[in-house]
Formats: C-alpha cells, sequence, structure tokens
C-alpha cells in the first residue's frame, strides 16, 4: 500500500492552516488470518472467532528528521494482532436461556515517554519510538439471562425479561494512556470507561 | 415523570463513576539511556562551551552528566578544537574561537565507556539584521500588566528561520544595607537575673549593597518569517515582565540575540518546544523521538539526542526600569521588615516579650543584620532586618559586568 499518511513527530493539528505540513507519506503493509466456527442449530449455539491481523506503516525520508523509527516498519495506531470473539446462547427450558459473550483483542500500539533530560535550560521528555509499547490488553466478558413470559397464543403481548452484566470482571479497560506535565513533573494517566460491572434489566414485549 | 428523572440522574452519575482518568505510576515504563549532546558554537570569540548529560527515569529529579569524554571540534576537517571538562558535564575549548562564515563544523565525541559518536558536518547561515529591539507597556493575554520585550529581525537570503535567545542583567540595591558586623561576648545566663551580653560592632568591609545579577533565557524561541521574498520578521515577542518583578526596580537590562538555523536544526528546536509544552486534551501533538544530527559510530542502531549547531549570531542591549514604563516601584525580591529591640528590656512578667532574650535569640542564628543602633552611652536600642535584605550577594553578585552602563 503505496501514499499512507501519518504525523511528524510534534505535529500539531490544532487551529493549523498548513496541516499538510504536518504529515508524512509512506508506505504500508497488512496481512492476517481469519478463523470462524459457528454452530446456529440447537439449545447450545454461538460462534468462536480469532484473527490474527498486523497492519504496519514505513516511514522513510531522505531527510534524517522525517525519518520515523530509523525508516523501519511499525505498527499504525490501530494494529491489533489478536482478536478473540466468543459468543454463546444457551436454552434451558423454553421460558429460560442463558448468553455469554467474551472478547478479548491485543491493546493498540502507543509510544511512551522512557526518561527525561535537561535541554536549554529545561526539562524535556524522551518518547520511545513510535508505537514502541501498547496500552493493556482489552478483555470483557459478559453474561445474560432471558425470562420469557408464558406462552400462550392468544395474548395481549408477548414480553421477556433480559438480566445481563457487563464486565463481570470488572475490568479496568484502558481506552487511551496519555501523559501531561503539571508543574514541570510528567503525569501518567490512564483513562476507560465501566471499570466496575454493570448489571442492567430490560423488559421487552411484543404486540 | 419524577421516577424518570432520577432513573436519569442515576444513569448520569454510574457513568460519571464508572468512567475515570487513573493516575498510573510512571516506573512501569521501559526506560531508555540515550547520550544527551547541547552544543552550538557562536561566532562570539570565546572559549566555546558543550554539555554532555544523559537521560534519566522519568521518576527521578537528579540530573545525570557525562564526564570524562574526550571532546573535540574539526573545522574543514584539518583544524582541531580540543575540548576540556570545566565542571560536571561541561566542557570548554582550550583556546577561543569563533565561527566563521563558509566554514564547516564537525563534533567528535569519544565517552568514557568508549563509545564514538558524531555529528553531521554544519556551517552557519548569515548573520541576520535586528532592525529593531524594544520593549513596549502592555496588558498580556493573562491580564496581567508589564513589559513586553519584542525584536523585529531581517534575515539574509537563504533562511526564513530564527533562533532567539537573551540574557537578562539587572542591578540590586540591598535596601538596608548593615554598616557594621557583629560579635557576641561575655554571654552570661544569670539564674534570677536573666541572660545579659555585650554587642560588639565594627564596620563593615564588604560591598554588599550593589549587586548585578545575569540570568540566561531558558526554553525555546523561534520565528520564521514565512516567506523569502521579504525575509522579516516583525513584533516578535522576547520576553514579558511583569509590573511588578522586582527585577526593574532599579535598571534592567537585556541583551537580545538571534541567529538563523538550518531546516534540521528548526526542526530540532521547534520538536523539542512542541513535546515539552503543557499539554492539555484539546492539543494533543505527535509524540516521538526528537531525531537530531548526532549518531553513534560504535553502533548504528544507538540513538543520541541532541544538536551540533553553529550560530552566527547577532545581538542588541537595551535598558530600561519600572519608570520608564510609568509603573509604581516594584517591591523588592524579599519581604523585608525591620525589627525593633531594647536591650535594656529583660522582663518577662511585664506581659510583652523580653526583648533582650529575643535580641539574642535572632542575632544568634546568624540570618540577620545590625541595620542600625542608638548612639553611646544608651546605644542598648537595635534595629534588625534578616540578612537577604541587607547583602544582595547572598543571591547576586556584586561584580559590575564590563558591559554595563548606568
Amino acid at each position: 500500500m503505496n501514499n499512507i499518511l501519518d504525523y511528524k513527530v510534534g505535529a500539531d493539528l490544532t487551529l493549523n492552516e498548513n496541516i499538510e505540513q504536518e504529515l508524512l507519506q509512506g508506505t504500508g503493509r497488512a496481512y492476517g488470518v481469519e478463523f470462524l466456527i459457528k454452530k446456529e442449530k440447537g439449545d447450545f449455539n454461538g460462534y468462536f472467532g480469532y484473527t490474527y491481523a498486523r497492519s504496519e506503516l514505513k516511514l522513510d525520508s531522505a531527510i534524517p528528521e522525517e525519518n520515523v523509527n530509523n525508516g523501519g516498519y511499525f505498527p499504525a495506531n490501530y494494529d491489533k494482532p489478536h482478536d478473540f470473539s466468543l459468543v454463546s446462547n444457551y436454552r434451558l427450558t423454553k421460558r429460560f436461556s442463558f448468553s455469554m459473550n467474551f472478547v478479548y483483542q491485543t491493546g493498540r500500539p502507543v509510544t511512551y515517554p522512557t526518561g527525561k533530560f535537561i535541554f536549554a535550560g529545561r526539562e524535556q521528555v524522551v518518547y520511545s519510538d513510535r508505537n514502541q509499547f501498547r496500552i493493556p490488553d482489552y478483555y470483557r466478558l459478559d453474561l445474560g439471562i432471558n425470562i420469557e413470559g408464558n406462552h400462550k397464543k392468544n395474548k395481549l403481548a408477548h414480553s421477556f425479561v433480559n438480566i445481563s452484566v457487563y464486565n463481570v470482571f470488572g475490568r479496568n479497560n484502558p481506552y487511551s494512556v496519555f501523559f501531561v506535565t503539571e508543574n514541570n513533573e510528567i503525569k501518567a494517566f490512564q483513562t476507560s470507561i465501566f471499570s466496575i460491572p454493570i448489571p442492567t434489566i430490560t423488559y421487552n414485549f411484543k404486540f | 415523570m419524577k421516577t424518570i428523572a432520577r432513573s436519569a440522574i442515576l444513569l448520569v452519575s454510574i457513568l460519571i463513576l464508572a468512567s475515570c482518568r487513573d493516575e498510573i505510576p510512571l516506573d512501569t515504563f521501559d526506560y531508555e539511556n540515550y547520550l544527551v549532546v547541547e552544543a552550538t558554537l557562536t561566532n562570539e570569540l570565546k572559549q566555546q562551551e558543550i554539555k554532555l548529560s544523559r537521560t534519566t527515569q522519568l521518576d527521578t529529579s537528579f540530573a545525570n552528566l557525562e564526564n570524562n569524554a574526550e571532546v573535540y571540534v574539526m573545522v574543514n576537517d584539518n583544524i582541531r578544537y580540543d575540548f576540556e571538562q570545566a565542571e560536571d558535564g561541561f566542557y570548554r575549548s582550550n583556546e577561543a574561537f569563533s565561527t566563521k562564515n563558509g566554514d564547516n563544523y564537525q563534533l567528535n565525541i569519544n565517552t568514557e565507556a568508549g563509545r564514538s559518536y558524531i555529528s553531521a558536518l554544519v556551517s552557519p547561515n548569515d548573520l541576520p539584521d535586528i532592525t529593531n529591539f524594544y520593549a513596549e507597556r502592555v496588558i498580556n493575554a493573562n491580564g496581567v500588566e508589564g513589559i513586553q520585550v519584542y525584536m523585529d529581525v531581517q534575515g539574509s537570503s537563504g533562511s526564513t528561520f530564527f533562533n532567539f535567545k537573551y540574557e537578562e542583567t539587572y542591578k540590586i540595591i540591598s535596601p538596608f544595607p548593615s554598616p557594621v558586623d557583629f560579635e557576641i561576648t561575655n554571654y552570661f545566663d544569670h539564674p534570677i537575673d536573666g541572660i545579659s551580653y555585650e554587642v560588639e560592632t565594627r564596620a563593615n568591609p564588604r560591598q554588599e549593597t550593589v549587586c548585578y545579577s545575569t540570568v540566561k533565557s531558558s526554553g525555546v524561541n523561534l520565528g520564521s518569517s514565512g516567506s523569502l521574498d521579504e525575509n522579516k520578521l516583525l513584533r516578535h515577542p522576547i520576553l514579558f515582565i511583569p509590573a511588578d518583578s522586582p527585577k526593574i526596580g532599579v535598571r534592567y537590562s537585556i541583551l537580545g540575540q538571534v541567529y538563523a538555523p538550518g531546516q534540521s536544526s528548526y526542526t530540532f528546536y521547534k520538536n523539542l518546544k512542541e513535546l515539552s509544552g503543557n499539554d492539555d486534551l484539546l492539543s494533543q501533538k505527535q509524540p516521538g523521538f526528537i531525531v537530531g544530527n548526532i549518531s553513534s559510530l560504535t553502533n548504528a542502531k544507538e540513538q543520541v539526542l541532541g544538536f551540533f549547531d553553529v550560530a552566527f549570531q547577532t545581538e542588541r542591549r537595551i535598558y530600561f526600569n519600572f519608570e520608564d514604563f510609568e509603573f509604581l516601584e516594584p517591591p523588592y525580591f524579599y519581604l523585608c521588615e525591620l525589627d525593633y529591640y531594647d536591650y535594656n528590656d529583660n522582663i518577662t512578667s511585664d506581659l510583652t516579650p523580653n526583648q533582650r532574650q529575643l535580641l539574642y535569640s535572632f542575632l544568634q542564628t546568624g540570618n540577620y543584620r545590625i541595620y542600625s543602633r542608638s548612639l553611646p552611652p544608651s546605644d542598648n536600642n537595635f534595629a534588625i532586618i534578616t540578612d537577604y535584605c541587607s547583602d544582595c550577594t547572598l543571591y547576586s553578585s556584586n561584580v559590575k559586568p564590563a558591559f554595563w552602563e548606568d
């Protein structure tokens, strides 16, 4: 793949009128393999999927300061090599059924500060090569139970209740890790949503 | 309706509780130890200076300087200037030299650990011209009133970039100079009468009243004229001084310096500046390793931080003080208030402090000076002051700089 765009080191896009000056062109490559096993019939059904996928970039330039990672291939921002998902449903009786959803993904690549130094009388941060590190892996398990009402034919509405728990493990899945300089001190933060199990109850009816 | 409102409040609070920003420890990240080179030769005839250090871990606070390295600069591949270590991490050239137009410079470093580094060949760009260097009374973006120093520059052909530095020098006059040195003698502690002592004084021979402080700029200040046709930059901000800054209390001077860096030097400093700023979420910048122009001869994959630059710089100096901008006289660097003590007050029972005791304990600390004393024979009244208000050499220098004009 040619003419893939990525940012220069230090690129600042906020209110920038010349965004094109902050971009670099390079080549990219992507490869991978996918598996999917599906069971559609029966009381026990669901699927299991696994994907191995890589996407990498290369920003090599004759101008040294426009090289990224010495002009070698590095993982793109959205490179998540392993993606694993398992979805299953089990119908216990006509009125009770259970469901489960499990997701696992490699954390996405990130550039971390690896040290600091004094330059021009100020403290400065050294960053790693681009996307040299990864944020922690993502995994999540959701469980649910469906309780249906009686199945009489001539009812006004057929209803069912669903009770489920999102993120049963209470896994703190960061979606970003970032760094802030506060009072000349470097601090690392991670942000996440729903780092505790979230129970939900829904009531549905059809008529 | 009430239930819906309640559920909405519950939902929002769950979202707030559930989404969070956690601080995580820094020591979890890999640390890389890089050599850091800070070297800018200038066209000023002087012993040139180069600083070598190493990166440190994020959670440490000490500097890590690189000592005992062999440092030299080659000019046009035939003249060699050796640098000797002057203090920790700082190397100074044995002879004074200045950079010359058209010459090529290359920095060589051999570290104590036996690693060799070499810079790219660098040659200075033409001198830019400072067309004006001036200060104006302004109210800055934060609503603070003060003095803004600006520079107008005219670039030569070939480079549209500018790198600005400055050096401030300001005169200080101690507000409460101490005419005498003192010594406490004949100290007695009577069980009933309390303490007694004598304060012996003699003239203070030192010059502690007039000082000059010089501070170099820190950080990076860059500018670009944006076009080669009309290669000038007007009203480039150099420094803002608040109206209540003690620096402008007597006489203040600023030396503005500018040179025209090459493209790679400009990019290096620009990235350094971009990545060191206080980040907020709205202006995230692409982080990464800042590529300089120094590489390792020992291991081509080893990364080196820093830049070897050759600056052909122009400078200009201006003087002013608070009166030139019709500001009120700014406060002093320290809070200065005289304390008065009467040696004859040796009684605590009158519900006022025992002044003899207090005077003794203050003088004993060594942090106080006698500003005045009543005349003999009743020379028992003292006015004392913290030493920072009477002796400016504690935080400045009493040596008048050669360039200084009163």
